[in-house]
């Protein structure tokens, strides 16, 4: 089953609610990049970007790194990967038990039948 | 720390952070409703391979509590799901919360669209997290609210 840091994943997912994050996230994905690389394709402030970054980097799914007098943003995808672990569990969790739901709802209608009949049972 | 060259794949999905699931199921709408919430019927389906329901309660009612226990086939493994419902429309919607014993104090919430399609039901099921402590606290709210209410009716 899956094993997951709750507190982890909660702020990962925050962090990841947020289309403009998301966007971050996906220009990180093939280089780092400073706030005002970053902040570059956005129109909104450096302080509202750099706000995002700050969310992304509690969340862990980022991480600044110091080269010469610039700060680079960088792309952490640990915990980006626990995400998509829960996705997936929970994916193959309800496909399985919706199968099931199907094979008996749809091959024994006579057991299946609820025991208290509804008269709006319209199709 | 992992490379940078394996993170265009790890990026490529969280676009969407809800688990979206939609399935049509050829049996009346009031019948797929009734699998959800009625102890019996979900007995006949939720086990998943090797696992069978050992004891399930539902209260399908808003706030009210439901409990599924599950136990491996072989008698060796136990697990258990429960919540509570936040939103019951006979045959239209279900949502309650999720905390499965898995992984214990994550609470997620599972929302469930009942339609009728051409000859069945189609379920849309959504499995998302609460994203923030706000909308948590917005739900419990929501429930209060609701709860306060019908005492006021009751009461009146």
């Amino acid at each position: 089953m899956v094993e997951l840091l709750t507190s982890a994943l909660d702020s990962v997912f925050h962090a990841l609610s947020d289309g403009t994050r998301r966007a971050i996230l996906r220009d990180l994905t093939l280089e780092g990049k400073s706030v005002g690389e970053i902040a570059r394709p956005y129109e909104m402030s450096l302080a509202a970007v750099s706000k995002h970054v700050q969310v992304l980097e509690r969340a862990e799914l980022v991480e600044r790194q110091r080269r010469g007098q610039f700060q680079i943003v960088r792309l952490k995808p640990k915990n980006l990967r626990s995400a998509q672990d829960w996705l997936a569990f929970y994916d193959n969790f309800w496909s399985a038990r919706l199968d099931r739901l199907q094979a008996v709802l749809e091959t024994q209608p006579e057991q299946a039948a609820a025991p208290a009949m509804r008269e709006d049972q319209d199709a | 720390m992992p490379s940078v060259i394996d993170t265009p794949e790890v990026v490529s999905a969280p676009q969407d952070l809800r688990l979206k699931l939609t399935r049509v199921i050829k049996a009346p709408r009031a019948r797929v409703y009734d699998a959800w919430t009625r102890p019996e019927m979900i007995r006949l389906w939720f086990g998943p391979e090797g696992m069978k329901p050992s004891e399930v309660s539902t209260d399908a009612q808003v706030d009210g509590a439901y409990s599924i226990a599950m136990e491996s086939c072989e008698g060796k493994g136990a697990s258990k799901a429960t919540g509570r419902y936040l939103q019951v429309n006979p045959y239209d919607l279900l949502q309650f919360t999720w905390d499965a014993s898995w992984s214990p104090g994550e609470e997620s919430l599972v929302t469930i669209h009942f339609r009728d399609m051409d000859g069945g039901t189609e379920i849309k099921l959504i499995h998302d997290r609460f994203s923030t402590k706000e909308t948590r606290d917005g739900h419990n709210r929501g429930w209060s609210g609701i709860l306060d209410h019908l005492v006021e009716v009751l009461e009146a």
